[in-house]
């Protein structure tokens, strides 16, 4: 139909490139987006553009922002005290959504992987060592998935931080093994960040 | 577990076939390259989720086909069960009672096969890993839960061993790595050496029926210090010391040397190792005593009976050993199928049935032994 490198050809390689898409659900993609109507269209092409322009990584807990700090980390009411260190930015959304979370953030982007050489460097460590080498933070929570890479990432951070005098501790309850606390459900998930235990 | 029915589709060489084996004795016989040991090769991926025979999935699926496909009733713990197994794609998909079941899940206990094949004759003489197999498919028959945690363990160990690789100084991250290894590893020695308990007896016991007077005996063999100590934790604080104290040398060798992925069962005769001091005769004896204690170990634990796979062993062992083996066999509550290429070398057993293999085909061949 569309000779390789034309427009058509091009939305379908972008959209394959996208994690779970296929080339076969790329293309219905691109062919939904041609049937569709001009402004959804346009709509779908800001919201992408508008996405690269406006969101940045907040400077003190590394989640997705458009301020410089965050909502979160403006939020006088939230305990500065309190840190809960996830894996991605959607980790924070789940944990959001429980609603019985006081405290702050800090997004690692990733855990500790040297089977896909993934390093102490690639993530956001030590930007969370030098924001625990003040006296405000207290108390780590460390929520990262229960996988193999997700607990060696908690035992790293929690030897990096307790010679701080930081109180580390550790959802382990609830969030099923194997389980992605993405998909974790609410009551699960605050019932773990209520049932953390030190570490 | 008992097989009820299984529809096989696009399985190896065999032709699409629903087949109900009977209760007790299933003999397939046939010539050298037909199909038989694809059939005990499928009912053992029914229970398994996996081949011993080839890692990669796709070698199963029959030449110019698209996908292979195993429909399995089986019956566990007094409930009927559907087992669905589908290779498409270069993947495969398992599903117990219509929703996608991993090989780990301990809700899938009881789903439990035994399978001896001639390899298995090398145990004595083989690398270590086979017999620390050997020990992993006890402790895996009764609660595949174990699978998890023993991935687990070899998913660090290989962390560590890139980390060694890439010539990483960053103490604490191998701290992380010891204590992670440690704490995986001391839950695998602790399970390993309660398995080896509850199957030495069994061995000795069994071999002395097998072979005579003379005392058999298996011992899970760890490093020096490991062994001297206790317990989970005792274990893990051994372990951790033992990394700590070699991290020097493993850091040089860019591999972690110690821990429970190089430990090994010691088999002895009268207090000699067998491999060394055995005949022959003897160690075959030893194997079969083994796989016959494995299989007592799980039936007892599981409180039913697993399927006992044979394929071509019986051509493998002396007259003597091959009627102690078919003894057992005719004392087995549960199903037993057996490949062999001659079916005189099975003898009458109760609710024998024979089918042939012919260029994949299964046909009834006829009741008994000819
Ligand atoms: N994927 C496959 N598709 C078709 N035939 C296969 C496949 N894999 C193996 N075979 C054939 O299966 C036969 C071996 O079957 P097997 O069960 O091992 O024989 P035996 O009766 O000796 O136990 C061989 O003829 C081999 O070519
Ligand atoms: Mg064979
Ligand atoms: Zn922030």
């Amino acid at each position: 139909m569309s000779a390789s490198g034309g427009p058509i050809a091009r939305l379908i390689q972008q959209l394959g490139k996208l994690p779970g898409i296929g080339q076969k659900t790329a293309a219905r993609l691109a062919f939904h987006i041609l049937r569709a109507s001009p402004e959804d269209a346009v709509d779908l092409a800001c919201a992408i553009t508008e996405l690269r322009a406006r969101i940045r990584l907040c400077g003190v807990c590394w989640d997705f922002t458009e301020d410089e700090p965050c909502a979160i980390c403006r939020d006088a009411r939230r305990d500065t005290a309190l840190v809960c260190v996830v894996a991605q930015p959607q980790d924070v959304i789940a944990i959001e959504r429980t609603g019985g979370y006081r405290g702050r953030y800090h997004v690692l982007h990733g855990v500790l992987s040297p089977l896909d050489g993934i390093g102490p460097e690639d993530l956001r460590i030590d930007e969370l060592i030098r924001r625990c080498g003040g006296n405000e933070v207290k108390e780590v929570i460390v929520a990262t998935n229960p996988s193999v890479e997700g607990e060696t990432t908690s035992v790293y951070l929690s030897k990096l931080l307790r010679p701080l005098g930081i109180k580390v501790s550790r959802i382990a309850t609830g969030v099923p093994m194997g389980g992605e606390l993405e998909y974790a459900d609410r009551l699960t998930l605050a019932r773990a960040i209520d049932g953390r235990r030190e570490i | 577990m008992r097989l009820r029915a299984i529809r096989i589709r696009g399985w190896r060489n065999l032709e699409t076939v629903t087949f109900s084996p009977g209760p007790r004795v299933t003999v397939f016989h046939g010539d050298n390259g037909q199909g038989k040991t694809n059939f005990l090769e499928a009912a053992y991926f029914l229970a398994e989720f996996r081949s011993w025979r080839t890692k990669t999935a796709p070698d199963l699926v029959q030449w110019g086909q698209q996908a292979a496909r195993l429909d399995g009733q089986v019956e566990v713990g007094g409930l009927d069960r559907k087992v669905e197994i589908e290779v498409a794609g270069g993947r495969k998909t398992t599903r117990v009672d219509g929703k996608t079941a991993r090989r780990d899940a301990t809700s899938l206990r009881g789903l439990a096969v035994v399978l001896f094949v001639p390899e298995d004759l090398q145990l004595p003489r083989a690398a270590p890993a086979a017999r620390r197999a050997f020990v992993d498919r006890s402790i895996f028959g009764v609660d595949r839960g174990y699978y998890a945690e023993a991935l687990a363990y070899q998913r660090v160990l290989r962390s560590r061993n890139a980390i060694l690789r890439q010539g990483l100084a960053d103490g604490t991250l191998l701290d992380t790595y010891d204590d992670q290894l440690a704490r995986l590893g001391a839950r695998l020695v602790v399970r390993r050496r309660d398995v080896v308990s509850a199957l030495r007896p069994r061995v000795e016991a069994l071999f002395e029926r097998i072979h005579g007077p003379l005392s058999a005996e298996i011992r899970y063999h760890g490093h020096a210090e490991v062994e001297k100590a206790e317990g989970e934790s005792g274990v893990e604080s051994a372990l951790a010391e033992g990394l700590r104290t070699r991290r020097g040398l493993d850091q040089r060798r860019r591999f972690t040397g110690f821990g429970p992925h190089t430990d090994d069962l010691a088999i002895r005769l009268d207090g000699r190792l067998a491999v060394e001091h055995g005949s022959q005769g003897q160690l075959r004896s030893l194997v079969l005593a083994m796989k016959l204690a494995e299989l007592a170990y799980v039936h007892e634990a599981l409180g039913e009976a697993p399927i006992l796979l044979l394929d071509d062993v019986a051509s493998e062992l002396d007259q003597r050993r091959r009627q102690q083996l078919f003894e057992t066999i005719a004392g087995l509550p549960g199903q037993t199928f057996i490949t062999v290429t001659d079916r005189t070398f099975v003898p009458q057993l109760p609710g024998r049935e024979d089918f042939s293999v012919v260029a994949g085909r299964l046909a009834p061949g006829g009741p008994g032994a000819p």
